[in-house]
């Protein structure tokens, strides 16, 4: 969610028109326009931009899979790479092409 | 911006009819999986943290130890013992929050929210200084370079103990042998766990939430495991998870039944209330202990790999498993069977705890239902409804 206000141990965030009050005593101080990752009304870690669109893509693509649409590549184009395959396991990526 | 897709739970009693009427309905997105199909393993490995951020990292070392045997290309022993310090951690801080917020809350309690933040953000840092090592996600190619500040650690331990235990949590752990003790140690500390028991005991609400025990042992893995390979039922059985007609627990509870203490308060009073306290209790003590020993070079982390696209973790909630199938790089199915899915099925441990309470008072109702859903531990949201009035 995003901070709109900022006040101390808590912020008013929102999501889409969406709008609530979320405890931010376990980041520390937040300032208006970052990102929060929030569970259960506390945020529970401070987010850059570029992982929040990952986070917001990631559940548009998990609603949009369990409703039944697979075509879901064009929100994680940044992460379907083979050559980003954990170190010990890119060499098996390398045979299977070959 | 998406709404969460994490679901919800909705657990509704009614009074006065017989087992309290208990229902309880998911709304929890168990086939998300499904994104994986036809995608590079390396999706999943990146995908995951993003979507399970609670537990991201059981996700996370899950995935890693499924992919990793279905490509029987295991990681590197040392790699895996700093990759259960990561689900410790995590375990650690899940526990503490449960504890030191949600547990004085129901109790009438003012949470000191400061220190429980002050936790919660040393943790944070160890958590990302092992997640953000190369080495957590790969094997004896690459070189861990984990330098764990001895100082800082002891530091943060030493307090989270003497809040928790009032001194040593192996002390706690090694003396707290029966329930004597137990209330012995309650009558003689004032730290904000003894009085939180001691609440249980004045409320004679040891044993509340009292059902069959059925824990989900490690010894059961291979039918959890014969089920999920079998690709006609796996998507109905991670849904709702039985082996043998049994709805099994999973969670603290079942980890450390074997406990002196948790062994006796069991054979006293079940798998209840003060039962289910103290055990997350042994959790806590239990990690700091093997976090401690291991991060000072005492002893090791032992750890399971995956077998064959199957492997299970011990998240904060309970048993995590994930199940991979490969064909070459791309992953043609992925299955996700997770603590919540066995804890709070519509006939599991905690539909029969509450079928089991008693009062008819609404209100009281609701507190002991809360109660025992707390001891639990859904890892999402839930509604809680109490005959026809709303939560």
């Amino acid at each position: 969610m995003r901070v709109v206000e900022a006040h101390s141990h808590f912020a008013i965030c929102e999501s889409g028109d969406r709008q609530k009050r979320v405890n931010t005593l376990f980041v520390g101080e937040v300032e208006p326009g970052q990102w929060l990752l929030v569970f259960l009304d506390s945020a529970r870690e401070i987010l850059t931009e570029e992982q929040a669109i990952q986070l917001n893509n990631a559940l548009l693509a998990v609603d949009q899979v369990i409703n039944g649409n697979m075509d879901v590549d064009h929100l994680f184009s940044d992460l379907i790479e083979r050559d980003r395959l954990p170190p010990h396991l890119q060499h098996l990526s390398r045979e299977n092409d070959g | 911006m998406a709404e969460p897709v994490e679901g919800r739970l909705r657990i509704r009693l009614q009074p006065g009819t017989p087992d309290n009427g208990v229902d309880i309905r998911s709304s929890r997105p168990v086939t998300a999986a499904r994104l994986f199909i036809d995608k590079p393993a390396s999706f999943a490995v990146q995908t995951i943290p993003l979507l399970f951020n609670i537990c991201g990292n059981a996700q996370l070392i899950s995935s890693l130890r499924a992919i990793e045997s279905a490509r029987k290309s295991p990681a590197h022993d040392e790699n895996e013992e700093w990759r259960e310090a990561l689900l410790l951690l995590e375990t650690l801080r899940e526990q503490l929050w449960r504890v030191l917020l949600e547990w004085p809350r129901l109790s009438h309690y003012e949470p000191d929210m400061e220190k429980l933040a002050r936790f919660n953000r040393e943790l944070n840092g160890f958590i990302q200084l092992l997640r953000t090592d190369p080495g957590i996600t790969a094997s004896s190619d690459e070189t861990l370079s984990i330098r764990i500040d001895q100082l800082q650690w002891q530091r943060l331990a030493s307090s989270i103990e003497e809040e928790l235990f009032a001194g040593s949590a192996k002390t706690w752990l090694a003396e707290n042998s029966g329930i004597c003790s137990l209330e012995q140690w309650c009558d003689r500390n004032r730290n904000l766990p003894a009085v939180l028991i001691r609440d249980i005991f004045d409320r004679r609400w040891h044993s509340l939430g009292f059902s069959d025990y059925f824990p989900l042992s490690v010894k059961l893995d291979h039918k959890v495991h014969d089920r999920l390979e079998s690709a006609e039922d796996a998507s109905e059985f991670v849904q709702q998870p039985e082996i043998d007609d049994y709805c099994l627990e999973t969670g603290p509870l079942a980890r450390h039944d074997e406990h002196p203490l948790v062994e006796d308060l069991l054979y006293l009073y079940g798998n209840g209330l003060l039962t289910r306290m103290v055990a997350r209790l042994a959790d806590i003590a239990d990690a700091l202990g093997r976090l401690g020993d291991f991060f000072n070079g005492r002893k090791k982390l032992f750890f399971h790999r995956g077998s064959k696209g199957i492997a299970s973790v011990e998240a904060a909630r309970g048993r995590l498993t994930h199940r991979v199938r490969l064909d070459g790089d791309r992953i043609t199915d992925y299955t996700i069977l997770a603590p919540t899915e066995w804890n709070f099925h519509p006939q599991g441990v905690v539909a029969r705890g509450l079928a089991s309470l008693c009062s008819t008072n609404h209100e009281q109702l609701r507190e002991q239902s809360e109660f025992i859903i707390h001891a639990v531990d859904p890892c999402v949201a839930y509604d809680l409804q109490i005959g026809n009035a709303d939560a």
